[in-house]
């Protein structure tokens, strides 16, 4: 009897000490899981102390995408594949400011360029033609501020700055003395830098008020300070537009790099990672249920009849993607149980076609 | 062999102990096998004197006097009369299994299947084994030790367990209350939630392989499941009893009986509350059930019997299957369930099951004759409530979970963007889709003595059936309103809490069947031959869909009346071949109409499916049993064809305005069939064996090739194509053993230990997705062979002069993960079985 017993015990144990999920487990447990995130942020001063960048800034783009691999593997240690990040950094660009005491032209020295009598220029190009004159010599980064009289219905006095780039001279309008007038001055030039600095942001947006800038844009202005003496002296400096407002230019700009996870790296990438809605269900025709049927036998059970109807979505809602536009986009699926699932693809002559 | 046949009458044993008067009886009754049978009923004849037997089949009564008879009797088995003396009174007796017997319950007497006689593969668990070994698992677990079962928990939730019968599923298995069919009207399925508390009251279960022995006509294409509950017990007593186990589970119920009265008419009372946190994340479970029978002996000739019971519970559901991968990377594992979130702190059952289904039955026996009964049930039932889900235009949110994707959804995100829409109304809800119905019937049998040896069984089995659809909204999540625009009568809607949305409407269902039944018996032979016809008739009233203001819109709302027809055939032989050995045949033919939504398949009642085709099942079936002192074992052989299964498809109307239409397809068949085998083996009167094996072969038995499509004007439009010949059947394991172990240590202390094995569970298919598919698909994934082991110690005593025992039982012992139920996928969806549970239960009789 205790034969029996003890066999029958013996024999379930047995049966019972395999795991029948053993298989399967392991398989499962030998995939990694994946976190996927999506990151959009701007660099910190404390993030260019952890990069070594002592100014604050990239000194190009190429810098910047040498590095930031890095960064972001720092900064988001658990993130994997289809991970995202848009970075925006400040990128060291450099725009020349110039300074000399202003030299005001004489009758003769207007006459000599038009030859006439008028003691003023009446075309744009005499002012330059005045200045091939009397530099020929002229090297790069040379600077005058010039004071002269320029005839157009009727004359006036222009102080405007030229700098010698590119063997040529570009002109740097100065204000003039209705600007001045315009931001409270009697005379025209200010009594300070630090006047000038608040003055002339303000002065600007009315400025350009008719010459449309976009954010970003930089540009750069001219005023005078009186020094006593007779002597005025012109400086120049730099303004970037925030499409709203002027502000001083500190000679850094700001750059946005998107990056997508390969899997082992952060690597530059534009992808758009994408949600379809409930309007994308319906236009192509899966409204009702506001998903895709990938059940044995069931419409979109074949990926390819998925990326058709992705195709249709992403050309119908952003027709003017650039060839290369990648996205990772999104889908809800009914296989017996509700998912999401995804696809990644990238627009190829015109068409969404896989990764 | 002599030792056997001397069994059937009584062993007498001398003992020279007499009181005065007075006359202390014991004894043991056994079944056919010489199996004790506990819960039979003993009474000194012509007294309300009485007892019953305890789990051992033990029995002690007082006599009064010092000598007379006392009566046995037990559902399934002829009553028995021993006379007693004070020298006497120790006694074995044997009852044999008998039709007959199930008179004093009064229902249906064509249920059950007597050992022997019928000729159906057949397994009965009874009561005592119920209390037993069923503990907090779902009702139907309690026979997955049988041949051709395969039942599981689902998702997990409180009574969504189900189960299939040689691959069969619930719309193919017949499960009978009493005798009265409770398959849904309308789909067919069996709701085992409906029936949570029935264990509690249940005398006997018995599962009818293949055809069965219902003369009624049934859907037993697997097979039928049949209980019988009990009716008021004989003598006055009752029982209180509480339950505790894993996961908070907490049951407490009491049995009250007022024995047999002075004026003939005995009743019982039972009630009981089962809670629980449920194995599964988010299945909190809170049930009642109560049961109530008065029987009345009008005189020898007339009994009248009402019983009433019912199970209302609401429980936390899991609807939705998961990937393996999911579930082993989620905090809580296997007990992982995406349907449910926290509002408000508490947790909120996204998914849910509300339901109280009441059956309610007058049944009246007449002895009309020596030769002649009638039997009728008179019976209604009533259900009200539905299955919760999620509603609205943005049901992404329930997406949003606290955390991961394998954490609570965060239902707190919903209210705070459904409150912030203000007067835009709820963007997401919670809803449920309501399926109430209410259901009338009457079944009655006559049976007559037509010659020696040959009976005639007729009856007529009537049924009124409505329905009621509909959605309601259950909670607007902070929202002020839900905007539907379904209902054609009250247009852009801005609903409350309760107020009904989506669709609205009524399927009514009649059916009117006469069934009729050839018995001839002689000691060594039984044989049978029976037919049914079946009417039934479909009608849908739509309450949304048309303008009811309007004289054509009150028209179409109720639709015209669909009648569908179905018979039956079948017959069967069973030969004794002595006293131990016994051979039966059974073979039947019958055809079904389609379902109600098979017919009104638009969902509308202007398309509607008029020429709905049957389906077929042709059933052959070959048994040998034996019964042996020690050893008792069946083996038989089943082929089930399956023909016909309803497929439909859609043909576009070829003008405008006009319905669109539904061909009907022949041809999608199945073919079931297998070996089943189990076995008993009473090694000592200490130790118990019992086994089985069941070997299933079941396929999709061919392929469609081109076939034509016509419209309705009979012109071709398509062809089809289905290439699903050889291809598995899915969802049930084809392969499953048992063994079991019952050791006692003494009288009232006995362990068991049972040992299950599934194999060859392919994860479930709707083949008729593979219309047109260019190629037969591969078999769906299979699923890993599992085994269980569940463990039972039970231990009575007197607790004081109160009858009392405890039962712990173990399910799962060794905690295997298994996958039970499975979708198939690239990835396969799953539900696990559940880990290591345990119940504690005690049971005092008064």
């Amino acid at each position: 009897m205790k034969k029996i017993f003890y066999s029958f015990a013996i024999l379930s144990l047995l049966f019972t000490s395999c795991n029948p999920m053993e298989d399967i487990y392991s398989e499962i447990d030998a995939t990694e899981t994946v976190i996927s995130g999506e990151a959009t942020f701007t660099l910190t001063d404390a993030d260019y102390d952890a990069l070594d960048l002592n100014y604050g800034n990239f000194s190009s783009l190429d810098d910047a995408k040498a590095d930031l691999p890095d960064f972001l593997s720092g900064k988001y240690p658990a993130w994997g594949a289809e991970s995202l990040a848009a970075v925006t950094f400040k990128l060291y660009n450099k725009v020349n400011t110039y300074s000399k005491n202003i030299y005001a032209l004489s009758d003769a020295e207007h006459n000599a360029i038009t030859g006439k009598t008028y003691g003023n220029f009446d075309r744009s190009y005499h002012v330059t033609n005045y200045l091939e004159a009397t530099y020929p010599d002229a090297s790069e980064g040379d600077f005058y501020s010039l004071k002269y009289r320029f005839y157009a219905g009727g004359e006036s006095t222009l102080t405007d700055g030229f700098v010698f780039e590119n063997s040529e001279w570009t002109k740097i309008t100065g204000f003039t003395p209705d600007n001045y007038n315009d931001m409270g001055e009697s005379y025209p030039n200010f009594s300070s830098h630090d006047e000038a600095e608040i003055k002339i942001p303000v002065a600007l947006i009315d400025v350009y008020k008719f010459a449309a800038k976009q954010a970003g844009d930089i540009v750069t202005a001219m005023y005078e300070l009186y020094k006593g003496g007779g002597v005025t002296k012109s400086y120049t400096a730099n303004y970037i537009f925030d499409g709203s407002s002027w502000s001083k230019y500190t000679n850094t700009i700001n750059e946005t790099i998107k990056f997508g996870h390969d899997g082992t790296t952060w690597v530059p990438d534009n992808t758009i990672k994408y949600t379809l809605t409930g309007a994308d269900y319906t236009l192509v025709g899966n409204g009702n249920y506001g998903n895709f049927d990938v059940r044995a036998g069931k419409d979109e059970e074949q990926e390819s009849v998925r990326l058709d109807k992705v195709n249709t979505i992403l050309l119908n809602n952003f027709p003017s993607d650039a060839e290369g536009q990648k996205y990772i986009v999104s889908y809800n699926i009914y296989n017996g149980a509700a998912g999401v699932w995804s696809l990644a693809v990238i627009k190829e002559g015109g068409a969404y076609v896989m990764q | 062999m002599k030792n056997f046949k001397n069994l059937l009458f009584v062993a007498l044993f001398f003992i020279t102990a007499t009181v005065l008067g007075q006359t202390k009886i014991t004894g043991t009754i056994v079944d056919e096998t010489n199996q004790p049978l506990p819960g039979a009923s003993v009474l000194v004849k012509g007294t309300t004197n009485g007892t019953s037997t305890d789990f051992n089949g033990k029995f002690t009564l007082q006599a009064k006097s010092d000598s007379g008879a006392i009566v046995i009797s037990f559902i399934g088995y002829s009553s028995k009369e021993v006379v007693f003396s004070s020298s006497k009174n120790s006694l074995t007796v044997q009852l044999a299994p008998d039709a007959g017997s199930l008179d004093e319950i009064i229902v249906m007497s064509s249920s059950f299947a007597i050992d022997r006689k019928t000729p159906v593969a057949v397994s009965t668990i009874k009561a005592a084994d119920i209390e037993r070994k069923l503990g907090s698992q779902e009702f139907p677990e309690v026979l997955k030790s049988t041949p051709g079962v395969y039942a599981t928990k689902s998702g997990g939730g409180f009574g969504d367990g189900r189960i299939n019968l040689r691959g069969f599923n619930s719309e193919n298995v017949a499960v009978m209350i009493n005798g009265v069919p409770v398959n849904d009207m309308e789909n067919g399925r069996v709701y085992w939630s409906n029936w949570a508390g029935l264990s509690d009251v249940t005398a006997a279960m018995q599962v009818q392989r293949g055809l069965g022995a219902s003369k009624v006509a049934v859907p037993s294409i697997g097979g039928t499941i049949n209980i019988l509950s009990k009716t008021s017990d004989i003598e006055k007593g009752g029982n209180v009893m509480a339950s505790t186990g894993n996961d908070g589970y907490q049951k407490y119920g009491f049995t009250l009986s007022t024995g047999l009265m002075d004026n003939d008419i005995a009743a019982t009372v039972s009630f009981a509350r089962t809670t629980g946190e449920g194995y599964v994340d988010g299945t909190q479970f809170n049930g009642y059930n109560y049961f109530v029978n008065f029987t009345k002996n009008i005189n020898d000739n007339h009994k009248l019997s009402f019983t009433t019971f019912g199970a209302p519970q609401r429980h936390g559901q899991r609807q939705n299957m998961s990937t393996i991968a999911a579930y082993r990377n989620a905090e809580s594992g296997n007990r992982f369930n995406p349907d449910w979130g926290y509002k408000d702190g508490q947790v909120t059952h996204i998914e849910d099951n509300f339901y109280h289904k009441s059956q309610t039955s007058l049944n009246h026996y007449w002895n009309i004759s020596d030769v002649s009964s009638l039997s009728t049930a008179a019976y209604m039932s009533y259900g009200s409530g539905g299955g919760g889900g999620t509603a609205g235009t943005n049901r992404d949110l329930f997406g949003v979970r606290l955390g991961g994707s394998d954490q609570p959804v965060d239902l707190d995100n919903i209210v705070s963007i459904n409150r912030a829409n203000g007067a835009l109304g709820s963007e997401a809800i919670l809803r449920a889709s309501r399926n109430d119905h209410e259901w009338f019937g009457v079944l009655s049998t006559f049976k007559t003595e037509l010659a020696d040896g040959l009976d005639l069984i007729a009856g007529v089995d009537w049924r009124s059936y409505t329905g009621k659809h509909f959605r309601e909204v259950t909670d607007l999540l902070g929202g002020q309103y839900y905007l539907d625009d379904n209902n054609v009568n009250n247009p852009n809607a801005a609903l409350r809490v309760g107020e009904k949305m989506g669709y609205n409407n009524d399927g009514k269902v009649g059916w009117l069947g006469f069934f009729a039944q050839l018995e001839y018996g002689t000691d060594n032979f039984n044989a049978f031959v029976s037919t049914s016809v079946q009417r039934s008739t479909y009608q849908r009233i739509e309450h949304f869909l048309y303008d009811l203001s309007t004289d054509a819109g009150k028209d179409l709302a109720t639709s015209e009346k669909i009648s569908l027809n179905g018979y039956s055939i079948k017959g069967g032989a069973n030969f004794k071949l002595d006293d131990v050995q016994n051979v039966f045949a059974n073979i039947g033919y019958f055809e079904r109409p389609a379902t109600f939504n098979a017919v009104f398949n638009g969902y509308n009642n202007t398309k509607v499916n008029r020429d709905a085709e049957n389906e077929k099942v042709f059933s052959m079936e070959l048994g040998y049993g034996l019964r042996g002192e020690k050893f008792a074992a069946n083996i038989n052989l089943y082929r089930t064809q399956w023909k016909d299964r309803t497929f439909t498809r859609n043909v576009r109307a070829q003008e405008t305005g006009a319905e669109d239409y539904t061909a009907n397809l022949l041809g999608v068949d199945a073919l079931h069939q297998g070996v089943e085998f189990d076995f008993t083996y009473k090694h000592s009167d200490k130790l118990n064996f019992t086994g089985m094996l069941s070997l299933g072969d079941w396929k999709w038995d061919n392929d469609l090739v081109d076939v034509p499509i016509f419209d309705e004007n009979q012109s071709q439009v398509d062809t089809i194509s289905l290439p699903i010949a050889g291809l598995r059947v899915s969802d049930a394991a084809q392969t499953t053993a048992a063994l079991g172990m019952l050791y006692k240590f003494w009288d009232k202390t006995s362990v068991t230990l049972d040992y299950n094995y599934f194999t060859d569970l392919y994860a479930r298919i709707d083949v008729l997705n593979y219309a047109n598919a260019a190629t037969r698909p591969d078999d769906s994934w299979k699923a890993p062979s599992y085994n269980t082991m569940d463990a039972s110690l039970r231990h009575g005593f007197n607790l004081g002069e109160f009858d009392t025992t405890v039962t712990f039982r173990v399910n799962n012992l060794f905690d295997t993960e298994y996958v039970a139920d499975a979708i198939d996928a690239s990835d396969p969806l799953v539900f696990f079985g559940f880990g290591r549970t345990f119940s504690l239960s005690a049971k005092i009789k008064f």
